[in-house]
Order: structure tokens, then C-alpha cells, then sequence
């Protein structure tokens, strides 16, 4: 990895250039999306990616259940490259009517923490993020969530590997939540 | 009756179910009326089985706007009551599920068992007087019924039973809930607010394919396969029939599904479908005949009377919980048969979350339809215009020797969508469960 010493440890923060490019990388995320280029946004997705919205049931604290997986319980996303893919496409056909005229979409993505792990290629990120979707006339929600995201060097690019989205709403209060955090 | 209407009830709906009054989908008066003589008269779904396996799983849900708690007591028993202290009316719980043999609620700390009677009340020997009665102060119980591991509830003791009301649905729920092993939900629901009538959506899953070549034309153009012939509504659905039953429940079927699930389901899992679909209407048609086994292999959209939705084929379950007559909320779950692989389990539930979840590339296409169907009633003039349903009017109720039901054809229909609104009326408009069964009996062949 770039500038990685086998001697790191897992867990501790990136020096301040690494921090940059990070930030950076998460920031022209929110701008392609905002703008609908989903083209090169997927193309800094890796083969492997795992995109995860899992549901928050309000359970007791004492509840002694496991935490919630992909396999044990409900989604709003558990997506792979080919699902995402999917969403893409339907998206190009232009015959998706409720994009059409199409929303207004803004991210504003902050708190970001890169840190190493135990493998040279790869961060643990931590952002997070909030979304305003204005659609139509008047139509307004927002979405607050936060991220924990693997990013991989793959051929000299950093690109998003996993993100496990912590969506700070159970009931999703507007319509739908078809859009990527 | 709370509510004193500006306008005749019964005149809302024209008698063939064909014509509504729009403010059936958007005033206030009419849903405080539905709310008393929809909800609180019929069955409404509660849980399954396996959301509350174990002794003292609980789970907390709607019945119309009432809150309930359902849970499994210590004798195995399913009970459910009203989630609301008797004491001076505060939520006693405020989680969506788990597992407590104790409902204590957080104002003074009066404890419910798994009965919903009182258990303990602090302080009662020195500040309540000794004629108090506890049996006073339980908790109001909903009778409870099941059918093949799917449970419901109704406030109504006069309702008939859960297998009455299901009437001949439950011959056509036996194709999938009859099968080895039964059918199970996967949980827990995700949930999603929708500023919309919820009787759009129950009339949009009791009988409207009509939009599925249109509304989801992105979506289906997207997956491809079979499906690509209903795109931009080119065509009718071949095969296609529709169903409508007694109490208002119906669904669209359009059989021998193989091509189409491999381009539902991705990669293996589409292989694990077939299969399991192959392998298992041999087994159906042993179990239950010919006609089950060609509705197994079949996809399915359908209502139960009034507000529990389903899929087959994408194997979706919803329920639509209504929060005025303006907004509802969407609660999902995915249906599977208990026998099937983990795997595919997992697999189903994937699909279901992708196409009809909260981020479903189906599901989202359908929120801003009824969205748009009931806020346009704001306009004064626009309320007094009437809202059409007369599709296939005249081509329905066909004889059938192999179906208990009555049946249309083309699959494009409104059939089951007027027998629902027929059934809304007979509710809003009958005193009681004998007068609405004796009109049912005569009226919903007409
Ligand atoms: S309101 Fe529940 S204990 Fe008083
Ligand atoms: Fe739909």
C-alpha cells in the first residue's frame, strides 16, 4: 500500500496526506452521485463489493439476540456488484417515471476517520453522511446515516470494497430510500 | 357510528363496485368509520409462527391504528391485547420484538403477563382500596386465530371464524401454506411511510396487472426474460385469470412461471428456484391436485380484504397499516416454505428486499402512483370527480368447475378490485358480522 510499513498497526489513524486523499475520494463520491454520473461512480466499486442497508428494529437493551447479519435478518440493501448494477440500469432505461423530471440530491459527507488494518492494501473509513432529496413540487426528506466502509487499493486506485450503512431511521419516513448513501 | 358524515355512506360506491366517490380515498369522516367498521370488525394479520417461535417471544404491530402486542406465552399459546396501560393509557412497550414474560409499562409500573392481565401493581395493598378489582383493569384482548401457522386477530367476537372469513382464499393459500413443511415469513418487516390511501395499494396487489407492464416498465426491461412482453403494456398477460372470493379477498395468477423466475432471481439462486419449484408441484399435485399444483407454478399478486398483500413468485408479504386517510405504512416480510434450503431462503429474501423493499427497484415506482392518486383529491372540484374501475365489468364471475371461487379473464381486470370495494361497502354499511354475511352470501355473485 502507499506509504504502508509492515510495523502499522491495525486500528491506528493515517497520516495526513493519506487523510486527504481519502477525504477527497469520499467527497467526488458524493458529487457523482449527486450529479447522476453512476457510471464512474461504479466504476470505483470493487468486483466484490457488499452494499449494506440492514434494518434497525427497536429492540431492549437487554435484548441478548446477535446483531443483526445479511443472513439473519431484513435489508433495505444487501446489494452486489450485479445488483448495483441492476439499479443502474434501471436508471439508464429512461423509463423510470419517478426520476423523471428528475430529484434534487445533495450528500454532505463529514467525521471521517481512515484508519490501517491488519491487511497493507486496505482502510477501515468511517464517515457520515447526510442526504436531501427535494423532488417535484415540494417534497422534502432527509436522510441521516453513518458509513463503515472498506476501501482497497486495487491497481493503483483506491476503490470502495464494503459499506455497511447505519441508517438512523426504523420506519423510512418518505416514500422510498432509492437512492445510494 | 362516531363520525356524522356530510354525505350518504352507500352512495359512495356504485353498487357494481365499478364507480367511487374519490373521498372514499381521502376524508377524514370516512376513514374514523373505516377505522370502526373495517378494522375493528375484521381479521387482520398479526404474525406467523416463526416470528414468535419460542415461549414468551413477543412482537408489537397495528391493528388498524390500535396498538397491539402479540405474544407467545409460557402454555405456547398466542395471545394478543391492546398496547396500552389501563391505567392511564400510556404505551406499555416500545419495542418492536423480543422476548419478556412481563409487560411493565414505564409511567407507574403496573406489570401485564403474556395474558395481558395484571401480574403486580406497586404499592396496591397501601394505596388502592380493597374493593379494587384487577380483573377491571386487564388488558383488552383481541380474539386470535390461526391458519397454517399464519396468525390474525379481530376486536369483533361475532366475526366468523378466521376460516370462515378466509373462505375459498384459503383453498388457493393451501397452494403454498399446505405444502410439506408449510410457509414461514422471513422478519423482521421493514417499514416505509407513504403519503397515500392505503386501499390503493390493497386494490393495486388484489388485481392490477394491468400496471405492471406500464409502471414498472423500467424494472422489467431491467430483468428482462418473459416479462419483456407485458412491456409498455403491449400485451395481456397469456393465461392470466383472476380471482375474487366471498369476503373480498382475490389475486391475479398467471401460470407456468420457469421462464420467468431465472430472470427474478439472480445466478444460482434462479437454479435453486427452478429446481425447487420443479421438484415440488409433483408433490403439490399429490397433496392437492391439479389445479394447485398449476397456481404453484404460477406468479401471484394478491389482497386479503382489507389490508394484508402477497407475491408469488417474488415471494413478498405486506401489510398496509393506514395512518389517516392520507398516509400508510408499508411493512414487508419475504414468504418462504419452511422446507427449503437456508440458501434459498436467503436467496428469496434477497429478491424480495431488491425488487419490493424499501429500496425496491419495483416498489419505489409504486409509492408516487398512489401517492399522486390521492393527494390530487385536495382540490375541491377534483373530489367531485368520480374514479373509474369498470375494467372487464361484465366479463367477470365465470363458472368454474375447478375453482371455488368466481373468476375473469383477461388477467387485466378490475374484477377483484370491484369486489373489494363491494366488500368495503357491505362493512361500512351493515350494523353487524349477521347482516354483513347475510348480504355477502347474496351480493358478491352479482
Ligand atoms: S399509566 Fe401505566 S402504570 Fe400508570
Ligand atoms: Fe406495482
Amino acid at each position: 500500500m502507499s506509504g504502508g510499513a509492515s510495523d502499522i498497526k491495525p486500528g491506528s489513524i493515517v497520516p495526513l496526506d493519506l487523510h486527504y486523499v481519502i477525504q477527497s475520494f469520499l467527497f467526488k463520491e458524493a458529487r457523482m452521485l449527486d450529479e447522476e454520473q453512476f457510471r464512474p461512480w461504479q466504476a470505483t466499486l470493487t468486483d466484490d463489493i457488499h452494499y449494506w442497508l440492514p434494518i434497525r428494529e427497536n429492540r431492549f437493551r437487554k435484548d441478548r439476540r446477535p446483531e443483526p447479519t445479511p443472513e439473519n435478518s431484513s435489508s433495505v440493501y444487501n446489494d452486489d456488484y450485479t445488483d448495483i448494477e441492476h439499479r443502474i440500469m434501471r436508471f439508464e432505461t429512461g423509463l423510470a417515471w419517478i426520476e423523471d423530471p428528475p430529484a434534487r440530491v445533495r450528500r454532505v459527507v463529514s467525521n471521517i476517520e481512515a484508519e490501517y488494518t491488519d491487511d497493507d492494501n486496505e482502510l477501515n473509513v468511517f464517515s457520515n453522511i447526510i442526504l436531501y432529496r427535494n423532488r417535484r413540487q415540494d417534497e422534502e426528506a432527509w436522510f441521516v446515516a453513518a458509513r463503515r466502509d472498506r476501501l482497497r487499493m486495487v491497481d493503483g486506485q483506491w476503490k470502495l470494497a464494503r459499506r455497511h450503512i447505519v441508517f438512523d431511521q426504523h420506519v423510512v419516513l418518505d416514500e422510498n430510500l432509492s437512492v445510494f448513501l | 357510528m362516531n363520525a356524522i358524515p356530510k354525505f350518504n355512506i352507500g352512495d359512495l360506491v356504485r353498487p357494481d363496485g365499478g364507480i367511487q366517490d374519490r373521498r372514499i380515498y381521502w376524508d377524514e369522516d370516512v376513514y374514523q368509520m373505516e377505522l370502526e367498521r373495517v378494522f375493528a370488525r375484521s381479521w387482520l394479520f398479526l404474525a406467523q409462527d416463526s416470528l414468535i417461535a419460542e415461549k414468551g417471544d413477543f412482537l408489537t404491530t397495528f391493528m388498524g391504528q390500535d396498538r397491539v402486542i402479540v405474544t407467545r406465552g409460557q402454555d405456547g399459546k398466542v395471545r394478543a391485547f391492546l398496547n396500552s396501560c389501563s391505567h392511564r393509557g400510556n404505551i406499555i412497550c416500545r419495542a418492536d420484538s423480543g422476548n419478556a414474560k412481563n409487560f411493565v409499562c414505564n409511567y407507574h409500573g403496573w406489570v401485564f403477563g403474556s395474558d395481558g392481565r395484571i401480574s403486580d401493581i406497586p404499592l396496591k395493598d397501601e394505596i388502592y382500596p380493597k374493593e379494587f378489582d384487577e380483573n377491571n383493569v386487564a388488558l383488552k384482548q383481541v380474539r386470535v386465530e390461526s391458519y397454517r401457522g399464519f396468525i390474525f386477530g379481530t376486536f369483533d367476537d361475532n366475526a366468523p371464524s378466521l376460516t370462515d372469513y378466509l373462505g375459498e382464499m384459503a383453498w388457493y393459500f393451501d397452494t403454498f401454506m399446505d405444502a410439506p413443511g408449510g410457509a414461514e415469513l422471513l422478519g423482521p418487516p421493514t417499514k416505509v411511510r407513504i403519503k397515500a390511501n392505503w386501499k390503493f395499494f390493497a386494490e393495486n396487489f388484489i388485481g392490477d396487472f394491468y400496471h405492471a407492464g406500464w409502471t414498472h416498465a423500467a424494472a422489467i426491461k431491467t430483468v428482462g426474460g418473459p416479462l419483456m412482453a407485458l412491456l409498455g403494456n403491449q400485451a395481456t398477460p397469456q393465461g392470466a385469470i383472476q380471482f375474487a372470493t366471498k369476503y373480498g379477498h382475490g389475486f391475479n395468477a398467471a401460470p407456468g412461471n420457469e421462464e420467468v423466475y431465472p430472470h427474478i432471481h439472480q445466478g444460482h439462486i434462479a437454479e435453486m428456484w427452478e429446481d425447487w419449484v420443479r421438484s415440488r408441484v409433483p408433490v403439490i399435485k399429490d397433496r392437492l391436485g391439479d389445479e394447485r399444483a398449476l397456481l404453484y407454478n404460477a406468479i401471484w399478486d394478491g389482497s386479503m380484504f382489507p389490508n394484508t398483500s402477497f407475491l408469488r413468485g417474488i415471494d413478498t408479504w405486506k401489510v398496509w397499516q393506514p395512518r389517516g386517510p392520507r398516509e400508510l405504512e408499508v411493512w414487508t416480510w419475504t414468504i418462504v416454505e419452511r422446507d427449503m434450503p437456508e440458501e434459498l431462503k436467503r436467496g428469496i429474501r434477497h429478491t424480495n428486499e431488491k425488487t419490493f423493499g424499501v429500496a425496491g427497484i419495483l416498489e419505489g415506482d409504486d409509492g408516487e402512483n398512489m401517492e399522486g392518486n390521492t393527494n390530487t383529491s385536495e382540490g375541491w372540484v377534483t373530489r367531485q370527480e368520480p374514479l373509474n374501475a369498470e375494467m372487464g365489468l361484465g366479463w367477470e364471475n365465470l363458472e368454474s368447475e375447478t375453482f371455488p371461487s368466481m373468476m375473469s379473464e383477461p388477467g387485466d381486470n378490475e374484477a377483484a378490485q370491484r369486489n373489494f370495494l363491494r366488500m368495503w361497502h357491505t362493512m361500512m354499511t351493515s350494523e353487524n358480522w349477521d347482516e354483513i354475511m347475510a348480504r355477502r352470501t347474496t351480493e358478491h355473485k352479482k
